[in-house]
């Protein structure tokens, strides 16, 4: 046996950094302490961008986040963790407790409901009514707080490649004046409102907006696109940062992706399990690594959606409620 | 391992892919130990590959970044990919198993190696393999593992402790494995 153990270990810089990439970011924020040239390494925009990619990606782990937000005095957001396997087959949780830094804790007989969030990069960002936004990286505990909003309705967040920042974005219904509205974006970066626009449309934004590709999206009433009309529901989702459009015609829900401008068809759900919901009730979460299955929460619970073989599958996890997906992240904020 | 069915295709037999399964090559280790493999296990080196093709080989490959019981184990590794009808779920059983009873010392010689003979498969298994070694280790184990004083200040270092206090919860005993 050689006694390689007392040998001087030298990783090269990139060798090093390919094996830190593959840590949880509990781990990496602990090992910050090891030496001022780890802290420097691990900081780098470059060393978190890999992060983001290595570790969820390549670890086939997806992480989803359920919040549980009723009063400020039971302010705990479940932060659970799904290990799954290649195929989407199998899966192990791990539940961990995390408290959602309001503004304002202190009162605790003021209820406070989450009106909507978006997540991207690690980043979870709330929007709720009367209250400043949040901006929270629940792997790192870090957070920030917004501007009280005057509408916490048709909100989006996500990030804007061409500024290298992260925004918000807000339609703001203006009352006295039929169909006038405000669209307004909050940039990450500056702490401040970055643009405004006034609008009007005879037509009402649903659901959540979505930040892709150097743009903000919203579904309207009135402007669904292909063959549907206008009594069939849609509202815009995400999926692997490409924007999908979800429809609601009759018993099915049909999930539409939009690729280079281009929008094509990639499956229908059948919602005969629970015809009652609307769209809103069917989120997209993530592909299985092999991109043959979507994750999807739908009537409270989780399920793998097999696109070949059109087939339901629930994941047995207990009170799967308002769960989104979160990667694991060294995202500054 | 006596195999049989070694081809269960048996048709339609790559003549170049055949005989690179019967030429062998001899590795020479940073220490003058020579090994003797295939042809068609040493290319899943893509160094090793493109010295073959640039026939700058010759009879022996010198290879002076590695040492003979790395060597060893690396090849131990090709073989085993290069074998014929060995399925994915026997090569992932066999990867786990290859690095499961490395010492840290001995997982960054290989790391090392499989860096420098380009081979990704190995080279992807050992990473991750170290990075889970590490992942609940204390801030002094990684120190010492890997050869590292720190150059914090005792203040500084509280400093750090404090901002991110959780992260210092549930970690192992500094034992060596």
């Amino acid at each position: 046996m050689e006694s390689s153990s007392c040998r001087s270990v030298h990783l090269p810089l990139e060798l090093l950094s390919e094996v830190l990439t593959r840590l949880p970011v509990k781990s990496l924020l602990r090992f910050k302490c090891v030496s001022k040239f780890w802290v420097d390494l691990i900081n780098t925009p470059y060393f978190i961008s890999s992060h983001l990619h290595n570790y969820s990606k390549r670890r086939r782990r997806i992480n989803i986040i359920q919040l549980r937000l009723q009063r400020r005095y039971n302010n705990d957001g479940c932060f659970r963790t799904l290990h799954l396997d290649s195929a989407g087959n199998q899966y192990t949780a791990e539940a961990r407790n995390l408290t959602v830094p309001l503004y304002d804790p202190g009162d605790e007989n003021h209820y406070v409901f989450v009106a909507g969030t978006g997540t991207c990069n690690g980043l979870l960002c709330l929007w709720l009514p009367e209250e400043p936004l949040v901006f929270w990286n629940p792997s790192t505990h870090q957070y920030r707080h917004g501007p009280i909003l005057e509408c916490s309705t048709n909100c989006g967040f996500g990030y804007d490649q061409n500024s290298q920042d992260y925004k918000f974005a807000t339609m703001i219904y203006t009352i006295p004046i039929k169909f006038r509205y405000t669209c307004k974006m909050y940039s990450l970066k500056s702490g401040s409102w970055c643009y405004q626009h006034v609008f009007d449309s005879d037509s009402i934004p649903v659901g959540t907006a979505f930040v892709c590709n150097g743009a903000v999206y919203w579904a309207f009433t009135k402007g669904v696109p292909f063959e549907y009309s206008y009594r069939d529901s849609w509202r815009l989702d995400c999926l692997d940062n490409s924007l999908c459009g979800l429809f609601r015609v009759g018993e099915q829900f049909d999930v539409w992706m939009r690729k280079n401008d281009d929008w094509s068809k990639l499956f229908s759900i059948n919602q005969s399990v629970n015809a009652c919901s609307g769209t809103m009730s069917v989120k997209l979460l993530a592909y299985a690594e092999d991109g043959r299955k979507v994750l999807i929460s739908k009537s409270w619970a989780l399920h793998w959606y097999d696109i070949q073989e059109k087939t339901l599958h629930k994941i047995d996890v207990v009170h799967a409620a308002d769960s989104t997906k979160l990667s694991e992240s060294l995202v500054p904020l | 391992m006596a195999r049989k069915n070694r081809n269960p295709v048996g048709k339609n037999v790559d003549p170049e892919a055949q005989k690179k399964k019967t030429r062998t090559l001899t590795l020479k280790s940073s220490d003058g130990q020579e090994f003797s493999i295939s042809e068609s296990a040493a290319v899943l080196s893509i160094a090793i590959e493109n010295m073959v093709e640039d026939d700058c080989a010759g009879g022996v490959i010198p290879l002076p970044l590695v040492d003979g019981g790395t060597l060893a184990r690396v090849i131990t590794y090709l073989n085993k990919h290069a074998e014929d009808g060995a399925s994915d779920e026997e090569k992932r059983k066999f990867d786990e198993e290859f690095v499961s009873g490395m010492e840290m010392g001995v997982l960054f010689d290989v790391v090392l190696a499989a860096n420098y003979l380009d081979i990704r498969g190995l080279l992807r298994e050992v990473r991750r393999r170290i990075a889970d070694r590490m992942k609940n280790k204390s801030v002094e184990w990684v120190r010492k593992t890997f050869h590292i004083e720190s150059d914090f200040t005792p203040e500084e270092e509280e400093q750090m402790k404090k901002e991110f206090a959780w992260a210092w919860e549930g970690v192992d005993s500094d034992v060596d494995d």
